[in-house]
């Protein structure tokens, strides 16, 4: 029989024949190894999860959330889920007239199971009766809020004249009805702008 | 008679070896949210990190995967080696036409998925994720409550891995061209059988 040409070479028959086999067998491999890789994988999964078939897309822990528990990001006695934690509470306040600075000491309750960072926080203070502007505070330095724990944020800032012509015309007056306005509070990066003004309540006016 | 190597292929295979390891460490694409982070997302073909909230989740889909990519990215580095060594046979088309493939499906399917995330979710949710660079996202407004209005920092970058892919993908292309050459070049070298006449054929 003639010799038979595969690529530029001559072969004998039965060498072409088994050349054309052993390319054929690679060819079969090659498609068995991109079956195996694509659907090996995959199928094992839907497999292991043919139960419940959402389980393969949706981690256990976002499902938790989506059916109501709120572990994963809040803690609460009730079981509510509360994402109001950044209300400050009162605690003190020191006033320095000469420099027409003051700084106030609130108590800032961090409610998440996860530790979180204020690193901004700007507003204005303005009285709740007439909401006259009275002073401007910041947060000059970032503190650090743990998990359901509470951190005393100390803020700063200067008083205006309405707030001495307050002063001045209320003698008498021990303390005086703020309300934050215009607050801005940046935590982990995520920033809040309140529109809607928050109140403190009564803070002292003591000077002595 | 010098052995025929590809070297090109062989460097090829190598760096897509290399490709794997480091892709299994870094990310190809990464967004980080928040200033300290609350959230991460790194992307590569071989792994998904996701952590919200220090909360690492594992999405067994995307697992699956990732394990098909690494499965897919090995097949095609050991057949790249293969080939690049033995690029004469009858076989080694073949061979090669499987593993240079490997890398760039890799990096088409991650472009897709990432290009696919990002479109997707601004689409469906208005949430502006960059691509590349820092970014403000700002909370749709019947998401936040009455009077807030809720941002949150972000950033996005691909990382080095997702280069070196795209360095490999050229590589194995480059390999593909440079084997017309090896192949030409064997032809010349090869000596030619003569085909017998046909009337001794009959007659030995």
């Amino acid at each position: 029989m003639p010799a038979s040409k595969m690529g530029n070479v001559y072969l004998k028959p039965n060498e072409y024949c088994i050349g054309i086999l052993k390319m054929q067998l690679v060819g079969v491999i090659l498609l068995l190894i991109s079956i195996g890789t694509t659907v090996g994988p995959i199928g094992t999964v839907v497999v292991m999860n043919s139960n419940d078939l959402t389980q393969i897309v949706i981690p256990p822990e976002i499902k938790g959330i989506l059916d109501g528990e709120s572990s994963l990001i809040a803690e609460s006695e009730e079981g509510d889920f509360n994402i109001g934690l950044m209300v400050p509470k009162f605690v003190s306040s020191t006033f320095d007239i000469t420099a027409n600075t003051y700084s106030v000491t609130v108590n800032v309750t961090n409610i998440l199971n996860y530790d979180l960072t204020l690193n901004s926080l700007d507003a204005t203070v303005t009285a709740t009766k007439d909401n006259a502007e009275l002073a401007t505070i910041h947060l000059s330095n970032p503190i650090a809020i743990p998990a359901g724990d509470w951190s005393m944020v100390t803020v700063s800032g200067t008083w205006t004249q309405a707030a001495e012509d307050y002063y001045v015309n209320n003698p008498d007056a021990s303390s005086i009805n703020v309300t934050l306005a215009n607050a801005k509070i940046d935590v982990n990066g995520v920033v809040v702008q309140i529109s809607e003004p928050i109140e403190i309540g009564e803070i002292p006016l003591t000077l002595k | 008679m010098t052995k025929n190597i590809n070297t090109v292929g062989l460097v090829a295979a190598i760096t897509i070896f290399v490709l794997i390891i480091v892709s299994y460490f870094a990310p190809w694409w990464q967004l980080i949210v928040g200033n300290p982070t609350l959230a991460a997302i790194n992307i590569s073909p071989l792994n998904l990190y996701l952590s919200i909230f220090d909360k690492i989740l594992t999405i067994p889909l995307i697992w699956a995967i990732n394990i098909s990519c690494l499965l897919m990215l090995l097949a095609g580095g050991i057949i790249m080696t293969i080939y690049s060594l033995a690029p004469t046979k009858p076989y080694a088309p073949k061979l090669l036409g499987y593993g240079y493939k490997q890398p760039l499906i890799a990096v088409i399917l991650f472009v897709l998925e990432v290009f696919g995330l990002v479109f997707s979710v601004r689409a469906f949710t208005g949430l502006e994720i960059p691509l590349m660079g820092p970014g403000l996202i700002a909370l749709p407004s019947g998401l936040a409550p009455g009077g807030v209005s809720v941002s949150v920092n972000v950033e996005a970058s691909f990382g080095w891995p997702f280069f070196l892919a795209i360095a490999v993908v050229v590589l194995c292309i480059t390999a593909r061209l440079y084997h017309k050459k090896i192949a030409k070049t064997t032809v010349n070298n090869l000596p030619t059988t003569p085909t017998p006449p046909a009337k001794e054929s009959l007659t030995s």
